[in-house]
């Protein structure tokens, strides 16, 4: 059995163990998992932002960089790793900075504008020299790892490749500078007249000339007019001159003229750039006005925009919005009628009336917005406040506008039969509400769509009945087991006798015979005993016929108590053996 | 005697009950687990409602189930009361990492699996390459969630994919915590979304991203808000290895709560009455007698009977004398 015990004990504690060993876990606790990080890991994960840099793919290594900072570090390494994340994010930006500089550097050597070139290129060079030492500082924090600087510098060595490509360029864009062989130049610029109407001319014209005053023949002018650019050619004196019709829709119009060298001007002469000359501009602005019919609007409906013009002549105009368009001409008045879809959504929408430019007539834009609403629908539902278990309902629903019925409910047996809707309550469902949802959407659009939930109380019939029951049941069990015992007891008084856990009437004989036996023996008829529980304790005092005796008057008297009409004349042959019993017990009383 | 076997067994019961009530499961991904790996936190902040596959076909259609870490395999009739669900236009949320929820992408008929293989990430992760951090693209913003003791997704799955490991991650085949040169590299797919008709299936490939000890790590407790949209969040329970200790918990408590919330406390409180009135008064009476005692003259007799050697007459004497 021991055996058996052992066996069994150790089947319960080998048993988890020979199952984890061989699972992977679903899941650790993140804050009692053992910690393993490998420094290696962010190395090279460096490697990649280096690379990248190396190949001047700065927004890669920005991303990298970020996972990177978003990476774990262990609390140890936090400050060594999250300086240098910091000052690597310095040297991109750095290395980014001089690339653009050196770039634009180019541009403006190409365009000939030295001054701009020579401050770009200025700028590059605090860059790079920036770049330069946050390198060494990230060197420098590194070295403080197991790796050190020099396993380091390995990792970041596409890095360092950048610093040495973008510093020779910087360096071969330098000598180019100081070596410079272009001729500088001038451009002036005059127009007339300074106030023209739309669609008027005005002349243009100027001169190109070296910086010294030479003049520059056959070279192209270019020339902004507003939004327009216009191209001319300087004649032998190096003037120009150039009409144009002002077409643009603005109160005032700058005018400027460019000279940009081209082919082998390129690396002759450097870009140059007029003064700017203000021209005003007349023209006629269109003031319309647009009022809506109504403030809302029903899907279905027609929406009217009463549009008013200050013009005495006609306007094309368009009408744009989500909900539909219109085009038509506008000759003063006009009434737009624009029909709202039936399908459309309640909401604000948003309307735009547009007028295309026209002569000497600007163009016109308004906005607005139209406000589209669903009338709301009627629901009367005659729902029940309680239902009770096991029975089937129909509840009428009367929802206007006509509707298609949705109902739902946590007993999952409501079904809508076009306006009415069926639901049995299963006569085993013991909960005290149950949750019922109705959704209508109404067949027409102009009507919103409506939901209604209500909460049913539940009655069940089979709790409460079986409750009545038992309640019943042991009241009346309780009645009979009290009122039978009363009866019993009223017996018992009548007849003299003690009460079971009482003391007895004085008097009569049967207690005169208690209270001798009490005397001589010792032996009291307590209140809590019962007669045999008294007959037990007699028995080892009294002699063995006293005894029979006693008991005999004991058995009669019980069954003259709790038999009934049958047993009533025991009682009295029960006090004639007491009578008996008394005597015998007082002449023993008195012998002694 | 019998009264004292109620008695016990009634002090037991209130005891068992007591217990249940107040010490909680300490089952992986019970909403009642505040431990952990419980769902408890998760399972307050979005809402959710436990139920069993077969409710499913009465929650409303913007419904969200999450079916997180089953145990056990999807039945043909299980996994049809899923498909109904998304058909209606719900939405699934299926997260498993080593465990049955292949069975319901396979009677979905989807071309994505489970792979089985643990993943890890030596440089984006918690603490332990096993706790990887990878990223989510949801409705147009990026989250990085964090992962425990996660898988991948296997399958052609294109631009369905939603979810991405690092491109250091590497799956550890022999479970040996490094990777090994015939153990592929990331980035790998965790998480792929399908329209599935009306409604969207979500597989993750980790089931712990919303236990209690990883919603606050990382956007996990975003990536739920997501997840769980604005209409009912559903938890399907029914399908996680239960202890026995849950089990006689879930029981007591769903016997207790049908007792306390329906009709059925009426006939209970009154049989409860009935019993209680019935054993008590028999206690009662046992009691009353048991305080009385035995007649003096017995209890010396009982003192002779184990000491025969000592006087009667003494015995007598000094009970008189403790009497006075």
């Amino acid at each position: 059995m021991k055996l058996y015990g052992i066996m069994l004990l150790l089947f319960i504690v080998f048993l988890p163990l020979t199952a984890e060993s061989t699972t992977i876990p679903r899941h650790e606790d993140p804050s009692t998992i053992r910690e393993s990080w490998n420094i290696m890991s962010y190395f090279s994960s460096l490697s990649y932002v280096s690379k990248y840099v190396s190949a001047g793919n700065y927004s890669s290594a920005n991303e990298s960089l970020t996972d990177i900072v978003n990476s774990y570090i262990p609390q140890s390494y936090r400050g060594v790793i999250d300086r240098t994340n910091s000052l690597m994010n310095q040297i991109l930006n750095q290395l980014n900075q001089t690339e653009v500089l050196l770039e634009q550097t180019e541009a403006y050597i190409n365009q000939t504008n030295f001054t701009a070139a020579r401050e770009d290129l200025d700028h590059a060079k605090i860059q790079l020299n920036m770049a330069n030492i946050t390198f060494l500082s990230i060197l420098d924090a590194l070295s403080t790892l197991p790796v050190g600087a020099g396993g380091a510098s390995g990792y970041l060595s596409g890095l360092e490749e950048r610093i040495a490509h973008l510093d020779s360029k910087l360096s071969a864009l330098e000598d180019l500078l100081r070596n410079e062989p272009y001729i500088g130049t001038k451009i002036m610029i005059d127009a007339e007249p300074s106030s023209v109407e739309w669609g008027g001319s005005i002349a243009i014209s100027g001169m190109l000339s070296t910086e010294f005053g030479q003049p520059i023949p056959n070279r192209a002018i270019e020339i902004h007019v507003g939004n327009k650019v216009l191209e001319t050619f300087t004649e032998e004196n190096g003037s120009y001159r150039i009409e144009s019709n002002v077409t643009a829709y603005m109160p005032q119009i700058s005018i400027y003229s460019e000279f940009i060298p081209r082919g082998e001007d390129l690396f002759v002469y450097r870009y140059s750039r007029s003064d700017v000359v203000n021209i005003t501009v007349h023209y006629i602005s269109a003031i319309i006005s647009v009022d809506l019919d109504k403030k809302i609007y029903l899907p279905g409906e027609t929406a009217h925009l009463f549009l008013h013009s200050n013009l005495s002549f006609p306007l094309p105009f368009s009408v744009i919005s989500t909900i539909g368009n219109f085009t038509g001409i506008l000759n003063g008045n006009a009434d737009v009628a624009l029909r709202i879809p039936d399908d459309v959504g309640e909401g604000s929408y948003s309307l735009t009336l547009l007028t295309p430019p026209y002569g000497k007539i600007a163009p016109f834009r308004w906005e607005g917005n139209i406000t589209i609403v669903k009338l709301p629908s009627n629901i009367i539902i005659d729902i029940p406040k309680k239902v009770i278990a096991g029975k089937t309902y129909v509840i009428n629903a009367t929802i206007s506008p006509p509707s298609y019925i949705v109902v739902y409910s946590n007993i999952g047996q409501a079904v809508a039969e076009g306006s009415y809707i069926k639901f049995h309550v299963p006569l085993l469902y013991f909960g005290k509400s149950l949750s019922f949802e109705l959704v209508a959407t109404p067949f027409n659009s102009s009507y919103r769509g409506v939901a209604f939930s209500s909460e049913i109380e539940v009655i069940n019939p089979l709790p409460i009945i079986s409750a009545v029951l038992l309640s019943g049941g042991s009241l009346l069990y309780f009645l009979r087991y009290r009122l039978g015992k009363i009866r019993i007891d009223i017996k018992r008084e009548k007849i003299g006798i003690p009460l079971e856990g009482k003391e007895g009437p004085k008097g009569s004989i049967i207690n005169e015979v208690f209270a001798l036996i009490s005397k001589l023996y010792g032996v009291n008829m307590e209140p809590w005993m019962t007669y045999r529980e008294y007959m037990r304790l007699l028995l080892n005092k009294i002699e063995d016929d006293l005894a029979t005796f006693i008991s005999d008057i004991l058995t009669k008297l019980e069954k003259a108590v709790y038999g009934k009409k049958d047993h009533a004349s025991l009682l009295k042959l029960a006090e004639e053996r007491a009578s008996i019993l008394y005597g015998k017990l007082k002449s023993k009383l008195k012998g002694e | 005697m019998k009264e004292y076997i109620f008695l016990g067994l009634l002090l037991s019961v209130l005891i068992i009950i007591f217990i249940a009530y107040e010490v909680p499961s300490k089952d992986d991904f019970s909403p009642e687990n505040p431990l952990f790996n419980g769902l408890s936190q998760a399972s307050m902040l979005a809402g959710m409602v436990q139920e069993n596959v077969g409710s499913l076909s009465s929650a409303p259609p913007n419904s969200t189930l999450f079916i997180i870490g089953p145990d056990k395999s999807f039945s043909n009739i299980d996994a049809n009361e899923v498909k109904s669900f998304l058909k209606a236009g719900g939405t699934v949320i299926l997260m498993d990492d080593f465990g049955t929820g292949n069975s319901l992408l396979e009677a979905l008929d989807l071309n994505v699996r489970f792979d089985g293989r643990l993943l890890m990430d030596p440089l984006f992760m918690y603490r332990n390459p096993a706790l990887p951090i990878v990223k989510f693209s949801m409705n147009g913003s990026a989250l990085n969630v964090y992962f425990n003791y996660a898988t991948v997704l296997d399958g052609n799955l294109g631009n369905r994919c939603i979810g991405y490991s690092s491109a250091f991650s590497f799956l550890d085949s022999n479970e040996n915590g490094v990777k090994d040169q015939d153990e592929p590299f990331g980035p790998f797919c965790v998480a792929a979304s399908f329209d599935y008709s009306l409604g969207r299936l979500i597989v993750i490939s980790d089931s712990s991203v919303f236990i209690n000890s990883m919603l606050d790590k990382g956007m996990n407790e975003k990536l739920l808000s997501m997840l769980s949209g604005n209409g009912k969040a559903i938890l399907l329970v029914g399908y996680w290895n239960q202890s026995e200790y849950t089990f006689i918990r879930n029981s007591l408590m769903s016997s207790l709560y049908a007792l306390l919330n329906t009709w059925l406390l009426y006939p209970f409180v009154i049989v409860l009455t009935i019993l209680g009135a019935t054993f008590g008064k028999i206690a009662y009476i046992s009691l009353a007698k048991r305080g009385k005692g035995k007649a003096p003259q017995d209890n010396i007799q009982e003192i002779l009977k184990r000491h025969p050697d000592w006087d009667e007459e003494a015995l007598i004497r000094l009970r008189e004398e403790m009497r006075q």
